[in-house]
């Protein structure tokens, strides 16, 4: 791909089912919401549903040679991009003046945003990725409204996988994170792209319940005093009283005829 | 009272031997009952548990060390360790903690020896020195290193409590004269638990013995030997001072502006990127304070050999992850030299393991 391509070559993560896309030879627009008369496309159809033999009705050219024209549905992601951008810079801001010669911070790297998406959780909605930097990899979390806390404090958000420890921060050009450190300092790394399939892992480890590590069981050692306790309470219970048959008197019947009557 | 026929006393029997009141009988209930979270209202029924119920007998047993294992156990404040020692265990040969001496001491212990055959928990604290066939350290007249072979041969498992006992700390330190041997390589055949530090954290002391004590087995152990809910997560991952150690906030001089902010110390020396511990998320005193939280850096006393890895205030350098460390996740990334979906995947769930919160809050 050269640099001034332009089209979207089947980049199909790049665009949403809004994106309205047009020919870059004829200028010929798709409308998802108009369809494709010459095709029976009906209206509604995403410009990844087209058929993989679809090609542009006015001159012929194939489907990867369109290119995005407007994508409506796309404002999160750039909401998204916008963010992972200010981190990125941020960060790489600290390497070039701060970490650049300190021994720990392995060269190899650089800074990058991994896997930043949407993370819909209902005590602290916000964006979740990972942080990969020369001499550390975190697990980060910007929130969409501002929190009340300090620097340096804890927060504890659960996943499928388990409850992770979140330290707050904040900064000028990011704004409000929260991160968890996953790896530092980075020295086993020895390229960027090891770093980054690492990252990926992560984030699709994370929503896996297989991936929980033993903890203290305190609430289950909790349990288990409880329940012997109440073990020792049911033995020591007053022993209740032995079932003494009750005597009832027979009737004046029942003795003359011995039962059977 | 039932079960005064069954094999093993019960604590409170052993602690009326001892001369402990009723009433100090009664506070230790609440105090066990506080510890595992329980209300006031278990009291009794602990109260009566410890009377009917079989102990389980620790034998504790001291080499070459300072003590600072016994007195942080002591003192562990939350989960009391107080009470752990006179409630959950029976500490039935403790130089420090009993009250006999000298050969009425050691006929007890031999006698516990005897009577409980495969069934007590061995504790260790120091290690013993080898030199001399042992004579630099003598316990009852004999190298102690042959008591604690003897003692452990009828061990169920050993507990190694700190730095000596695992590790061997400074007494094993370069050129390490009377040859201090942590446990480990003395004992070969039995299942021995390091709970490093110098010393460790009392809460992680009661931590594991409470462990042991209700599910009958070991914790989860790491590479080295360690439980790794305690000994899972570096010192620097949880860090209330990480945020300035990835901004690359550092204190640059003692007393400087950025001391005083409270930035990270990685410059001066602190040892907390090496280090495995849960000091950052337990901390001390209850819960009060950890070294760096007072302005100090890590030392890292519960990594091996840290008296012979150069001064407290060198700035680490040359840092593995899991490389030179092998800890419990080695992965070993760099050795295989490939960029493989596996090793990534394996990589990142050892990452998310550590970074899991592994102590429970229980709640009530």
């Amino acid at each position: 791909m050269t640099s001034f391509e332009g089209s979207y070559l089947g980049a199909s993560d790049k665009i949403s089912p809004r994106a309205i896309m047009e020919c870059k030879i004829c200028w010929t627009p798709y409308d998802p919401s108009e369809g494709d008369d010459s095709r029976q496309v009906l209206p509604g159809t995403p410009f990844l549903a087209l058929p993989d033999d679809w090609s542009c009705p006015g001159c012929n050219a194939p489907k990867a040679q369109f290119l995005v024209r407007e994508d409506p549905g796309n404002a999160e992601e750039a909401r998204i991009e916008a963010q992972t951008r200010a981190l990125v810079a941020d960060f790489t801001e600290i390497f070039h003046a701060k970490m650049r010669d300190l021994p720990m911070v392995n060269q190899a790297l650089h800074v990058q945003a991994v896997g930043f998406r949407r993370h819909e959780a209902p005590e602290l909605p916000g964006t979740l990725g990972v942080l990969i930097a020369p001499w550390f990899m975190n697990l980060v979390l910007i929130p969409d409204q501002p929190l009340a806390l300090k620097p340096g404090e804890k927060l504890t958000l659960t996943f499928p996988s388990g409850a992770y420890e979140f330290i707050f921060n904040t900064r000028e050009q990011t704004g409000d994170y929260l991160a968890c450190a996953l790896f530092s300092p980075m020295g086993d790394f020895t390229s960027q792209l090891q770093a980054v399939e690492v990252a990926h892992a992560v984030m699709s480890e994370l929503m896996k319940s297989e991936n929980r590590a033993e903890t203290d069981r305190s609430a289950e050692i909790r349990a288990r005093a409880e329940g012997s306790l109440t073990e020792v309470a049911q033995d020591e219970a007053e022993p209740s009283p032995p079932e003494v048959p009750t005597l009832i008197a027979p009737t004046r019947r029942a003795l003359l005829t011995g039962g059977q009557g | 009272m039932s079960l005064v026929e069954s094999q093993i006393e019960t604590f409170y029997e052993v602690m009326r031997k001892q001369g402990i009141t009723r009433r100090s009988f009664m506070k230790y209930c609440s105090l066990t009952a506080s510890a595992l979270g329980l209300g006031p209202s278990f009291v009794p029924q602990i109260a009566h548990a410890m009377e009917t119920k079989p102990r389980t007998p620790v034998i504790w047993v001291n080499g070459l060390e300072c003590t600072c294992c016994s007195e942080s156990f002591i003192r562990g404040a939350h989960p009391l360790a107080k009470d752990v020692v006179l409630s959950m265990i029976s500490l039935d040969y403790s130089h420090t903690l009993m009250a006999s001496a000298g050969h009425h001491a050691e006929a007890a212990l031999e006698e516990t020896i005897e009577k409980y055959k495969g069934n007590y928990i061995l504790a260790v604290e120091g290690n013993p020195p080898l030199n001399e066939d042992g004579m630099f350290c003598i316990v009852g007249g004999k190298p102690f290193v042959e008591q604690l072979k003897r003692v452990a041969k009828d061990a169920k498992a050993v507990i190694a409590w700190g730095a000596c006992a695992s590790y061997g700390c400074v007494q094993a330190a370069a050129p390490n004269p009377t040859q201090a041997t942590p446990v480990h390589k003395v004992i070969t055949d039995k299942p021995i638990i390091k709970v490093p530090g110098c010393p460790p954290i009392a809460e992680v002391m009661t931590g594991v013995i409470t462990y042991m004590l209700t599910f009958d087995r070991l914790p989860e152990l790491d590479r080295q030997g360690r439980p790794a809910m305690f000994y899972g997560q570096r010192i620097h991952d949880k860090c209330y001072r990480r945020p300035h150690f990835d901004a690359g906030q550092f204190v640059e001089h003692w007393d400087d502006e950025n001391a005083r902010k409270g930035y990270c110390l990685y410059k001066m020396g602190c040892k907390g990127p090496t280090t495995y511990n849960a000091c950052s998320t337990v901390r001390w005193n209850e819960g009060t304070s950890f070294p760096i939280q007072s302005g100090h850096g890590c030392i890292g006393c519960s990594e091996d050999g840290f008296w012979d890895q150069g001064s407290f205030y060198d700035r680490l350098t040359n840092i593995k992850q899991f490389g030179i460390e092998a800890n419990a996740d080695q992965v070993g990334m760099a050795a295989a030299g490939v960029v493989g979906g596996a090793v990534a995947v394996h990589a990142a769930v050892s990452a998310l393991k550590r970074a899991q919160k592994k102590n429970e809050k229980v709640e009530g």
